[in-house]
C-alpha cells in the first residue's frame, strides 16, 4: 500500500534529478553557444573600464537639440500608447468570450491581438521605416500596434475574470451590448485598467528610447549616431538623459498606480498632493510632447500609400538557407537563456539586500533598490550597444545586455518574494532541532521557489522576445539576418524571417505560460 | 519531567511571569488555561528556549536548559514537539514535506546532514512519515498540498510532524483557537491518544474551560503572570469556574 | 502523463539543438579564440588562421556566395583557414577588429579612419572598381523630380563651388524639405556630404532642413528619395548604379543634384598587431589579385596605396567630430 503510494509521486525523484540535468545541461550548452568565456569576461571587463574612462566626464552638446529629442521620445511613447488605446478598447471587448457578439468574431480578434503582440516593437520600426522614411512617424505607428496588442489582451483577460452578477441584472434590463458593457464591465474594470495603462505609457517610452537605434526617431538616434563614431563622452551625455528622464516618469507612474490603488487618487478631499503634482506634471510632458511628433496627415497618407505598394513585395514569404537560420534561431534560443541566467546570477544577491525583512540597514536597501532601478531604465539594447563595445560583436554582448536589463525587474521580484515569506513554519521546523541550512531548505526555499521560478519564466519568455532583435546592433541571434535583409530590401526573406520569428515566440510563449501555470 | 522554578520574564516594563513554579511529571497530560495576556504561550515557550527567561531556570529531565549553547539547546528540542495555533507548516510543499521536516533535527550528521540540506531524505524516514501519517489519519493526502487542506487537517499534518520527532514532550499552544467545534474535538482526542499510546508529556494551552474538564485529569490556571489554581479538574469548584468563565467571557468581548 | 512526456520531449530536443549549435556556431560563425594573438608578442608568429570582415551591402547569404572565390583565393594563397565575418554597418567592422574578432576587413574611407584611430588599423590595399577603373568615387546628392524642379536643377552641380550654388538655392527654401544620411560612419553618406556642406556655407543642417536623420543604408536612403519618403538625400555613384542595374531604383524618379570632389575608394586593411610576415603576404595576394576571382565583387583590381591617401577623409573625421 505504502510502496504502491511512493512509486506514483509527482515528484519521483529520478524525474525531478533528470529535469534538473537537463536545465544545467541546456544552460552549459546556451553558454557555450553564446560564446560566454570567462577569460573573455575578464578581458571585456578591462575594456570596459578602460571604455568607462573614456566616457568620463559626460558631454550634453547642444542642449536645445537633445531637449526636443527627448520630448520626441516621451511623444512617441505617450501618444502611441493613447493612439493605441483607441483600436485596444474595442478589440479588448471583441476578444472577451462575455462580452464578444458572437464566437467567431472572439476567435479572430484574439488571433490579431496575438500576432500584435508578439512582434517586437523593433521590427515594426524597421518596416515602417522604409515606408514613412526615419523619424518619429515611424516610431509612433510601430508603439500604436505593440499597444492595441497588450492592452487588448489585458482588457479581454480583465473582462472575462469579472463578476458575472452585475452583467446579468444590466441585461436583464433589456439593454444593448454596448450599454451592457459601459454599465456594468467598465466600472468593474477600471481601476486596474488605469494601473496598467499608465504602466505601458512608462514602458512605451523606454521602448522608444530604443526605437531611436534603428532610425525611428527620437534620442536613440543621437545615442547611435555618438556610438558610431566613437564620441564616448557625448554617449555617455545621452545615457545619462535617458537615465534621468525614464527615473522621472518611472516614479510620476508609481505614484499615480498607487494613487489609484489607495483609492485616493482623483477624490475629493483625499488626494494627496503629491499626487496632483504627479499627475499635472504628467499631462503637461503628455501635452507638451505632441509639439515634437509629426501630426502632419500628408506625411501619414504617403507612408499609408507605400504600405500598401509594399505589401504585396513581402509575398510570397522565402526561406533561403535553412541550415543557417536554424543556427540563428538556436543562437537566439541560447542568447535568451544566457542571459536570462545572468539575470537571475545578478538578482538574486540584489533580492536579498533589497528585501525589507532582512536587511534593516536602509542605506543598503536604497542604493540596491536604486541600482535595480538604473539597471532597469536603460534598454537592453542600449547595454547591448555598450559591450558590443567592450567585449566586441556577438552574442556575448547581447547576453550581458539582456542580463543587466533584466536584473533589474528579478532584484525588486525577488526582494517581493522575499518579503512575503510567512515566517511561522521557521520557528516550527527550529523547534525540531534542525540545522540552519535544513531550516532555509525546507521553509526558505519552498516558499520562494514558485515565485521564482515563474518570474525567471517570465523574463526568459521575455528576453526570447527581446534576443530576436539583438542582431540589430551586432549582438547575434536571428535579428542579424532580419535587419541585413532588411537593408538590401529583400522583402520575401524579410517575411520569411518575421513568420519565423513569430512562431519562435508563440511557441515559448504558450510553453512558459504553461510550465508557470504548473508551479504555481 | 519537566520543572520550572521561579520564573519570570518581562517584555519592557509589562512583567509576563512573575514567578512562576511548576512540575510536571513523565506521562502527565496537562492543561495551561488563563487570559489572553496573562502569560501562558510566554511560559510555553521557555520550556523549548524560544524565550529566554529573565530569571529562573527550565530542567528538563533534571537538565538546566541552557539557551546560551546552541547544539545543546538543539538536542534538547530533539526531544520536544511543538504544534501551533496556525499550524506554521510550509503552505506551498506537499504534506509528505512538512512531515518530514520533522526529522530534520535527526538528520545532523554527515551524509544525511548533506541530502537533507539538498531535499533528499533516507527511505526509512519516508517509512516513518507515512506510518505517521496512518495514524493521524492522513495517508491518503500525503501528497496534496498543504494549502489545499482544511483547519483540522493541517493541525493533523502539524502533529504528525511533531511526531516525527520521537518527542518525550508535546506542547500545544492554543492547538484548537482556529478550529471549528467538531474538528477541536477530533484534535483533542488524537491528543489524548498520543498520550495514551505513547505515554509522552503533553502540554496544552487553552482557554475553553468545558474541553478542559472534559480531556484533561489536571489543569493550571495563570493569570497576570501567577499560577492561581493548579490542581484536578474534578477539584475545580463552582466558584473558581465562574471566575474562570468571568474571564472567558470578557475576552471574547475584547475580541468583539 | 501524457503531458509530462510532451514536456519531456520538448526539453530532450531543445537540449539536442543547442548540442549542435554549440558546435556548429562557433566553427561557423566565429572565430576560434586561440588564433587571437596576444599583443606585444615578443617573438612574432605567422598567424594560423584568419578572419576577414566585411560590411554587409546585401543579404548575408548572397555576400558569402559573391565572397567564396576571393576565401578560397586567399586561403591558397596565404596557406592558412581563412573565414569571413560580416558586421552589421561600418561601426561594426572597427568594433570587430577592436575586440580582435577579425584580422583584416574592408574598410569604408571614413570607417577605416575611425579604425586606424580605435582599433589600431593600417591600411593593406585600395579596391579600385570596375565602374570607374581608378581609385576613387563620388559621392552623390539625389531629390525627387519634385524637389529637383523647385530647386531649378537639371544638372548635377559639382564640388564645393557647386555646394556653394546649391546653398543659394536652398537658402530660399530653409526648413522646407527632409534630408537623409546613410550611416553616420559612412563616407559619402554622410562624412563627406556633411563636410562640403559646411564648406559651401550650410553649416548647421536642422537649420537648413525640416528634418534630418539617418537611415543606415545607401540603399535605404535611395528608395527612401523614389518613394518620396525623404526629399534630399546622400549616397554615391557605386551604390546608385547597382541598385540601378539590379531593376531596383528608377532613373525617372531619381535626379541627382550635386556631385562631390573625389573621395578615395575603400581600403582592405589589417589589425597593426599582426605579424609582419603575414601583413606582407596579405599585400601580396591582394595585389596579384587575378580579376576573374574578384569581377563578382565589382572590383577590377587591389592597388598600394598609403595613408596619405586618406587625408582628405581625416578632415571630415575631424569636421565631423566638432558637431554637436
Amino acid at each position: 500500500m505504502i510502496k504502491r503510494k511512493l512509486s506514483v509521486s509527482p515528484f519521483s525523484k529520478i524525474y525531478k534529478v533528470l529535469l534538473f540535468l537537463f536545465v544545467v545541461l541546456i544552460i552549459w550548452l546556451s553558454f557555450h553557444a553564446s560564446n560566454i568565456d570567462f577569460i573573455e569576461l575578464i578581458k571585456g571587463l578591462s575594456n570596459l573600464s578602460k571604455l568607462l574612462k573614456q566616457m568620463f566626464p559626460p558631454k550634453f552638446g547642444n542642449i536645445f537639440k537633445i531637449g526636443v529629442l527627448t520630448l520626441e521620445t516621451i511623444g512617441i511613447g505617450f501618444w502611441g500608447t493613447i493612439l493605441g488605446s483607441f483600436f485596444a478598447i474595442p478589440l479588448g471587448f471583441l476578444c472577451a468570450k462575455n462580452t464578444s457578439p458572437n464566437r467567431y468574431i472572439s476567435y479572430l480578434a484574439v488571433m490579431i491581438v496575438n500576432v500584435l503582440r508578439s512582434v517586437p516593437e523593433i521590427i515594426y520600426a524597421l518596416i515602417f521605416v522604409v515606408s514613412f522614411g526615419m523619424g518619429p512617424l515611424a516610431g509612433l505607428i510601430s508603439i500604436t500596434l505593440t499597444t492595441i496588442g497588450m492592452l487588448s489582451k489585458f482588457i479581454a483577460e480583465m473582462t472575462e475574470g469579472i463578476d458575472p452578477k452585475p452583467v446579468e441584472a444590466v441585461k436583464a434590463t433589456g439593454s444593448k451590448q454596448i450599454a451592457i458593457i459601459t454599465n456594468s464591465v467598465v466600472p468593474q474594470i477600471l481601476p486596474l485598467f488605469i494601473g496598467y495603462y499608465l504602466y505601458l505609457i512608462d514602458s512605451n517610452i523606454r521602448t522608444a528610447m530604443s526605437l531611436g537605434i534603428i532610425g525611428a526617431g527620437g534620442l536613440g538616434v543621437e545615442l547611435v549616431f555618438h556610438m558610431s563614431l566613437f564620441h564616448y563622452q557625448k554617449f555617455f551625455g545621452i545615457l545619462v538623459i535617458m537615465y534621468i528622464i525614464i527615473t522621472f516618469i518611472d516614479r510620476i507612474s508609481q505614484i499615480l498606480r498607487k494613487g489609484m490603488l489607495d483609492g485616493t487618487l482623483f477624490r475629493q478631499k483625499k488626494t494627496k498632493t503629491k499626487e496632483i503634482i504627479a499627475a499635472s506634471s504628467f499631462v503637461t510632458v503628455g501635452i507638451v510632447s505632441i509639439f515634437f511628433i509629426p501630426t502632419n496627415l500628408s506625411l501619414f497618407a504617403k507612408g499609408g500609400m507605400n504600405i500598401v505598394k509594399l505589401i504585396p513585395m513581402y509575398f510570397p514569404p522565402i526561406w533561403v538557407n535553412w541550415s543557417n537560420i536554424f543556427i540563428r534561431i538556436l543562437e537566439t534560443l541560447a542568447i535568451a537563456v544566457s542571459g536570462t541566467v545572468f539575470a537571475i546570477i545578478i538578482a538574486i544577491p540584489l533580492g536579498i539586500l533589497a528585501a525589507r525583512n532582512l536587511f534593516h540597514i536602509q542605506w543598503i536597501r536604497f542604493i540596491v533598490i536604486e541600482i535595480c532601478n538604473f539597471f532597469r531604465s536603460i534598454p537592453d539594447l542600449v547595454f547591448a550597444l555598450i559591450f558590443v563595445s567592450a567585449v566586441g560583436l556577438g552574442p556575448f554582448s547581447g547576453v550581458i545586455g539582456l542580463g543587466l536589463h533584466t536584473a533589474g525587474f528579478l532584484g525588486k521580484i525577488y526582494a517581493e518574494a522575499i518579503e512575503n515569506i510567512d515566517l511561522k513554519p521557521l520557528e516550527a521546523v527550529q523547534a525540531t532541532g534542525a540545522h540552519f541550512f535544513q531550516r532555509i531548505r525546507h521553509c526558505i526555499i519552498p516558499q520562494i521557489m514558485p515565485s521564482f521560478i515563474s518570474n525567471s519564466l517570465y523574463i526568459f519568455d521575455r528576453n526570447i522576445r527581446a534576443s530576436t532583435i539583438l542582431g540589430v546592433i551586432g549582438a547575434g541571434g536571428i535579428g542579424f539576418e532580419l535587419v541585413a535583409n532588411m537593408r538590401s530590401f529583400e522583402y520575401n526573406r524579410v517575411m520569411g524571417l518575421i513568420i519565423i520569428i513569430l512562431l519562435l515566440i508563440i511557441i515559448i510563449d504558450r510553453l512558459s505560460s504553461y510550465i508557470r501555470s504548473k508551479v504555481v | 519531567m519537566i520543572k520550572i522554578n521561579q520564573l519570570k520574564k518581562s517584555y519592557g516594563s509589562r512583567e509576563v511571569l512573575c514567578g512562576i513554579d511548576l512540575t510536571v511529571q513523565n506521562k502527565e497530560a496537562i492543561a495551561l488555561i488563563g487570559p489572553s495576556g496573562s502569560g501562558k504561550t510566554t511560559l510555553i515557550r521557555t520550556i523549548n528556549g524560544f524565550v529566554v527567561p529573565d530569571e529562573g531556570q527550565v530542567f528538563i529531565d533534571n537538565v538546566l536548559l541552557d539557551t546560551n549553547n546552541a547544539e545543546s539547546l538543539r538536542q534538547t528540542r530533539k526531544k520536544i514537539g511543538m504544534i501551533y495555533q496556525l499550524f506554521n507548516l510550509v503552505e506551498r510543499t506537499s504534506v509528505l514535506h512538512n512531515v518530514l521536516s520533522g526529522a530534520l533535527g535527526f538528520m545532523d550528521t554527515g551524509i544525511s546532514l548533506v541530502l537533507s540540506s539538498i531535499g533528499m531524505f533516507q527511505k526509512e524516514y519516508n517509512e516513518k512519515a507515512f506510518e505517521i501519517l496512518t495514524y493521524v489519519g492522513m495517508e491518503d493526502r500525503a501528497y496534496d498540498r498543504v494549502d489545499r487542506l482544511s483547519g483540522g487537517q493541517k493541525q493533523r499534518v502539524a502533529i504528525a510532524r511533531a511526531l516525527m520527532q520521537n518527542p518525550e514532550i508535546l506542547l500545544a499552544d492554543e492547538p484548537i483557537a482556529n478550529l471549528d467545534p467538531k474538528a477541536s474535538q477530533m484534535i483533542l482526542d488524537l491528543l489524548n491518544r498520543i498520550h495514551r499510546d505513547k505515554g509522552i508529556i503533553v502540554l496544552t494551552v487553552l482557554h475553553d474551560v468545558i474541553k478542559v474538564k472534559d480531556n484533561f485529569n489536571r489543569v493550571v490556571a495563570i493569570q497576570n503572570g501567577s499560577i492561581v489554581y493548579d490542581g484536578l479538574t474534578k477539584h475545580l469548584n463552582e466558584n473558581e469556574l465562574s471566575y474562570i468563565y468571568e474571564f472567558e467571557q470578557s475576552e471574547e468581548l475584547v475580541f468583539i | 502523463m501524457f503531458k509530462k512526456l510532451a514536456f519531456f520531449a520538448i526539453v530532450v530536443s531543445l537540449g539536442l539543438s543547442l548540442v549542435l549549435t554549440g558546435c556548429s556556431t562557433k566553427s561557423a560563425l566565429l572565430p576560434p579564440a586561440n588564433t587571437i594573438p596576444t599583443n606585444n608578442e615578443p617573438v612574432e608568429v605567422r598567424e594560423t588562421s584568419l578572419v576577414y570582415g566585411i560590411i554587409p551591402h546585401e543579404n548575408p547569404e548572397s555576400l558569402l556566395v559573391e565572397r567564396k572565390f576571393f576565401k578560397e583565393y586567399l586561403e591558397k594563397e596565404l596557406g592558412v583557414p581563412v573565414q569571413i565575418f560580416i558586421a552589421t554597418d561600418y561601426t561594426g567592422v572597427v568594433e570587430a577588429m577592436k575586440s580582435n574578432k577579425i584580422d583584416f576587413a574592408e574598410f569604408g574611407p571614413f570607417s577605416y579612419v575611425l579604425a586606424r584611430e580605435q582599433a589600431d588599423a593600417e591600411v593593406a590595399t585600395i579596391m579600385v572598381t570596375k565602374k570607374t577603373n581608378k581609385p576613387y568615387y563620388t559621392g552623390y546628392l539625389i531629390a525627387t523630380p519634385e524637389v529637383a524642379t523647385k530647386l531649378n536643377i537639371t544638372t548635377p552641380l559639382e564640388g564645393i563651388e557647386g555646394m556653394k550654388q546649391l546653398a543659394t538655392i536652398l537658402s530660399n527654401h530653409k526648413k522646407e524639405f527632409t534630408f537623409t544620411f546613410t550611416d553616420p560612419a559612412s563616407t559619402s553618406g554622410h562624412g563627406a556630404p556633411r563636410f562640403y556642406m559646411n564648406e559651401g556655407g550650410i553649416s548647421n543642417v536642422d537649420d537648413w532642413f525640416k528634418k534630418v536623420g539617418f537611415v543606415g543604408s545607401h540603399d535605404a536612403s535611395i528608395l527612401g528619395i523614389q518613394n518620396k519618403t525623404a526629399d534630399i538625400g546622400a549616397t554615391n555613384n557605386n551604390n546608385l548604379e547597382l541598385l540601378l542595374q539590379k531593376g531596383k531604383a528608377d532613373t525617372s524618379k531619381i535626379v541627382i543634384i550635386w556631385k562631390s570632389p573625389d573621395i578615395p575608394e575603400s581600403p582592405v586593411a589589417y589589425r597593426k598587431t599582426l605579424s609582419s610576415q603575414m601583413k606582407k603576404d596579405i599585400v601580396a595576394a591582394l595585389l596579384k589579385c587575378p580579376e576573374e576571382i574578384i569581377k563578382d565583387m565589382g572590383l577590377a583590381r587591389f592597388e598600394s596605396t598609403t595613408d596619405a591617401m586618406y587625408d582628405d577623409v581625416v578632415k571630415m573625421k575631424n569636421y565631423i567630430d566638432t558637431i554637436e
